[in-house]
C-alpha cells in the first residue's frame, strides 16, 4: 500500500489480486449477488482515493476490513434492516428458517451452513464471516469493528452456536 | 453411517474448528471481471489525476502571483486617479499650488471692499488696494487722509492729502500680488464683514453706550479706508472730529 501511495500502480494490483476474493466473499456470504458487487466496489474506490491518507498503523487487512465493516453499516442502515447486536441477546433459533427437506447430501451441509451465516445477526454475521472466510484474529475482529475484544467474543460465540444449533436442529 | 453424516455429527460436537472446516469447503466464487478491470483502471487514473492536480496546484500558484503582481502595479495608479478627483474645485484650495495661484488671481480681479476689509486687517494703518482705482477715476481726493486727520489747519490738510494720494499710491503699485500673498485662504470670508455701513452701525453703538473714544476711532478708520465716504456730521459732532 505504501509503493502504491508512493505511485507504484503494480502494487495496487498485486493487493488487489490477494484481497479481492476475501472481500468479495465476505459480502456475498451476506447480500444479494448485485448489492454485494456494488458495496464491493464502493469499498476499493474508496480505498484508492483515500490512499494518500493510509497510515501504516495497523495491517493493511485491518485497514480493508474497517472499510469493509463501514460501508456494510452504511448499507444496512440506509436499508433501515440494521438489527442491533447485543451480548446478551438470545439467539433465535435458526431452524425454523430452513426447510430440512432440502436437505439431501453432503453439500447441502454446506449450503445449509450458508444459508444460516445469511439469518444471522449483521454483527454476528460479520463476526463470523471475519473469522473463517478473512481469518482475522479476535483482536483484529474487534478493530474492524470498532468494539471491545469482550464483544468481538462474544459475537462470535453466539454467532457459532446459532449456527451450530441450525445444523442440529436439521440433523438430529 | 455414511461419511457424511459422521461429519455432521462431528459438526454437532460443538467444534469450532469443525464448523469452520466445514465452511472451507464451500466454494469460493471471485468478482466478475468487469469489476476488477474497472477498479484496477480506477487505481491508474486516480495516479494520473493526482499528477494532474499537482500541475493544477502549481498553476494555480502562479495565476495567483501573478493577478497579486497585477494589482499591486495598478493599485498605486487607482490610487493616484482618485486623489486627483479629490482635489477638485469643490474640496478644500489648500492643497496645491495651483489653487493658491487661482486664488491670486481671484484677489487681484475682484479688487473691491472684500480685499480693503482684509488687508485692513493685517495691517491696520496700510490703506487699501481698491484706493487705487478711486485715486485713478476721481479727479481730485475730496476726503481727508489718514495723516489729514492729525492736522486741523486747511493748509497741513491739502498738504497731507497729497501726502497720502502719493503714499497710497507708491504703496499699492503692486500691492494687488502682495495683498493677495499675505492673505490667509479663509480671506474671502473676513472681507466681508466691515463695509462702511457695519461701521456706521458699530460708531453708533458706541456713541449710545458712551464710548466716545471707541467711537472716534472706529470714524478715523472709516475715513482712513473710505475717505469719499460722507459720514453724518452728528456723528462727527459727537466724536469731536467735525
Amino acid at each position: 500500500m505504501l509503493k502504491y501511495q508512493a505511485g507504484d500502480t503494480a502494487a495496487f494490483d498485486t493487493l488487489y489480486e490477494k484481497y479481492k476474493g476475501d472481500v468479495y466473499r465476505f459480502l456475498s456470504r451476506q447480500l444479494e449477488p448485485a448489492i454485494a458487487e456494488e458495496l464491493y466496489q464502493d469499498i476499493w474506490i474508496k480505498l484508492i482515493k483515500a490512499k494518500d491518507h493510509y497510515q501504516q498503523t495497523a495491517s493493511f487487512r485491518t485497514y480493508l476490513y474497517t472499510i469493509t465493516h463501514n460501508r456494510l453499516r452504511d448499507h444496512w442502515r440506509k436499508q433501515a434492516n440494521f438489527k442491533e447486536d447485543t451480548d446478551n441477546e438470545t439467539s433465535t433459533s435458526l431452524v425454523d428458517t430452513i426447510n430440512p427437506e432440502t436437505v439431501t447430501n453432503d453439500n447441502q451441509a454446506v449450503n445449509v451452513l450458508l444459508e444460516g451465516i445469511k439469518h444471522l445477526p449483521q454483527e454476528q454475521q460479520q463476526a463470523f464471516l471475519l473469522k473463517v472466510e478473512s481469518g482475522l484474529s479476535i483482536e483484529e475482529i474487534a478493530e474492524v469493528m470498532q468494539s471491545s475484544k469482550e464483544s468481538a467474543k462474544s459475537r462470535l460465540r453466539y454467532a457459532m452456536k446459532k449456527l451450530r444449533d441450525h445444523l442440529r436442529g436439521i440433523w438430529p | 453411517m455414511a461419511m457424511s453424516d459422521k461429519k455432521i455429527i462431528d459438526i454437532n460436537a460443538h467444534n469450532d474448528p469443525e464448523l469452520e472446516a466445514l465452511y472451507q469447503q464451500a466454494s469460493k466464487p471471485q468478482p466478475p471481471e468487469h469489476l476488477d478491470k474497472l477498479i484496477k483502471q480506477a487505481a491508474a487514473e486516480q495516479r494520473s489525476v493526482k499528477k494532474l492536480r499537482r500541475h493544477h496546484w502549481f498553476s494555480g500558484i502562479a495565476a495567483s502571483v501573478i493577478v497579486g503582481l497585477l494589482v499591486l502595479q495598478l493599485y498605486p495608479v487607482s490610487i493616484e486617479h482618485d486623489t486627483t478627483d479629490y482635489l477638485s474645485e469643490k474640496t478644500q484650495p489648500v492643497l496645491s499650488d495651483d489653487l493658491t495661484q487661482k486664488e491670486e488671481d481671484h484677489f487681484t480681479a475682484v479688487q473691491g471692499e472684500k480685499m480693503a476689509k482684509s488687508s485692513k486687517r493685517q495691517q491696520a494703518s496700510t490703506p487699501m488696494p481698491e484706493q487705487k482705482m478711486m485715486m485713478g477715476n476721481a479727479a481730485a481726493p475730496a476726503s481727508d487722509s489718514a495723516f489729514a486727520l492729525q492736522s486741523t489747519t486747511s493748509a497741513d490738510i491739502n498738504t497731507y492729502s497729497d501726502m497720502s494720494r502719493q503714499h497710497v499710491s507708491e504703496t499699492f503699485s503692486d500691492a494687488a500680488p502682495e495683498a493677495s500673498s499675505i492673505v490667509p485662504a479663509e480671506a474671502p470670508i473676513k472681507m466681508e464683514l466691515d463695509t462702511p455701513q457695519r461701521m456706521i452701525e458699530r460708531i453708533e453703538k458706541y456713541i449710545k453706550e458712551g464710548e466716545i473714544e471707541q467711537a472716534r476711532k472706529e470714524v478715523k478708520l472709516l475715513k482712513a479706508q473710505y475717505p469719499d465716504f460722507e459720514i453724518k456730521k452728528e456723528i462727527l459732532k459727537r466724536v469731536e472730529l467735525d
